[in-house]
């Protein structure tokens, strides 16, 4: 049978994760830089923008271009022609965000903005 | 030999919160809250690490048994850490999370001849480290070292449990409450949650399961900050003493405000853990009142 082979193994309970209508923004300059990082893949592939445990704060924020998620669990937007999905369990912690994008040598890239961050950590990439 | 513990075996079955998680990505999402890394752990590897909040206190400490491709997590705190160990998984992450509670048991045995009580059931002692776990049978067992006392951990599944403790009674093993395990554990230094919950790693001598060099995790700026400065508001003693002690903040003449977080009777002395000033750690005594001296000493030696 061994230690991991016995029956009774169950699932946490789970707290009913709250799913909400998603509002992100994007600056002008954030969206030039999405667009040239989707290289000309606008057709097939979509920017996901997600929430990950970790980071000083507690969640991390995390981008990816992928192909479109078949999944109907995602909010779809359209951003200048480019599709930016958010997994309804993340809706909660980023709807009202904006995205930016700085220019820079140090701190550059991506930065978001997210009002109903508590506390975000030193590198803006993590927030709780 | 030392007085305060039996002259073969004394077992107690700890109330962890055992925890599984499976999954392609499990040690990853794990490795993003633990205090340590553990993303390069090896089959029937063990670390110790902790939980900590965006502040960096503590809110649990995890003992962690990587086995067959999945993780038993031996933590402290009831729902909590499963609670928030479910939260922040990917969308496209491979994370299952299981509640062992009631399937795995986690057992510690300590005493003088821990080694003659464990040959009676067929297990060599010698064989134990404490980074990883040996497997005997459906069991797994384990050591670790506090203060220069070996204390046998063992994870076995439920359904055995009573068995397991009926071998152990057979070979001269006593199986003990709460009140004789908690007096044990604050002889030999060993935290558990009541000294922990809320306070820095470093201010409880647990530096040593907090790894700054791993990136960021829940609390890292803080330890990474107060690692720097060299120094904290305060630390965790252990107090000896004659009159009884209770838990809680106590205000201490001379030295001030000093948070008791464990007590236990040893014989006709008290035992306290506490939270001291760190100006006050170097003294070799404090009194606590007009009528009661207490004795000071370091926890943990490491």
């Amino acid at each position: 049978m061994g230690i991991l082979g016995g029956e009774g193994f169950t699932l946490p309970v789970v707290t009913e994760v709250e799913v909400v209508e998603v509002d992100i923004n994007f600056t002008e300059s954030a969206k030039e830089a999405v667009k040239e990082a989707m290289n000309g893949d606008e057709a097939s592939h979509v920017l996901i923008i997600s929430a990950q445990s970790g980071g000083c704060s507690g969640f991390m924020y995390d981008m990816k271009i992928a192909e479109h998620p078949e999944s109907e669990d995602f909010q779809s937007f359209d951003i200048g022609g480019i599709s930016v999905m958010v997994h309804n369990k993340d809706s909660s912690q980023l709807t009202g965000i904006t995205v930016d994008y700085k220019d820079t040598l140090m701190g550059g890239g991506f930065q978001i903005i997210n009002p109903s961050a508590d506390r975000t950590c030193g590198c803006g990439q993590s927030f709780g | 030999m030392h007085a305060f513990l039996h002259p073969n075996a004394e077992a107690y079955v700890n109330h962890s919160s055992v925890t599984v998680l499976s999954g392609a990505d499990a040690l990853k999402h794990l490795d993003r809250s633990l205090t340590s890394t553990i993303s390069d752990i090896d089959n029937l590897d063990k670390r110790q690490s902790l939980l900590c909040d965006a502040n960096g206190r503590i809110e649990d400490m995890v003992s962690i048994c990587y086995f067959e491709s999945q993780i038993i997590l031996f933590g402290w705190k009831d729902s909590t850490s499963k609670q928030k160990l479910l939260q922040g998984i990917g969308w496209n992450e491979d994370v299952e999370l299981f509640d062992a509670d009631k399937t795995i048991s986690n057992i510690s045995i300590v005493g003088n001849s821990c080694n003659r009580v464990l040959v009676g059931l067929g297990i060599d002692a010698s064989e134990f480290s404490q980074n990883s776990w040996v497997e005997y049978g459906n069991a797994l067992l384990s050591v670790r070292l506090e203060n220069n006392i070996e204390i046998f951990e063992v994870a076995l599944p439920t359904v055995e449990l009573e068995s397991f403790l009926k071998l152990l009674v057979e070979n001269g093993c006593s199986i003990i409450e709460k009140d004789r395990w908690k007096s044990l554990r604050m002889q030999i230094g060993i935290l558990e949650m009541p000294d922990l919950f809320g306070n820095l790693p470093l201010e409880v001598g647990l530096d040593d399961w907090v790894m700054l060099d791993k990136g960021c995790y829940p609390g890292q700026e803080v330890h990474a900050r107060l690692e720097s400065r060299g120094k904290v508001a305060k630390s965790l003693m252990r107090l000896d003493c004659e009159s009884e002690l209770e838990c809680g903040k106590l205000k201490v003449e001379g030295i001030g405000t000093i948070n008791i977080t464990s007590t236990s009777l040893f014989d006709d002395s008290m035992i306290a853990f506490a939270l001291l000033p760190s100006s006050a750690c170097e003294l070799d005594c404090i009194n606590i009142n007009d009528t009661n001296t207490a004795l000071l000493r370091r926890i943990r030696n490491h």
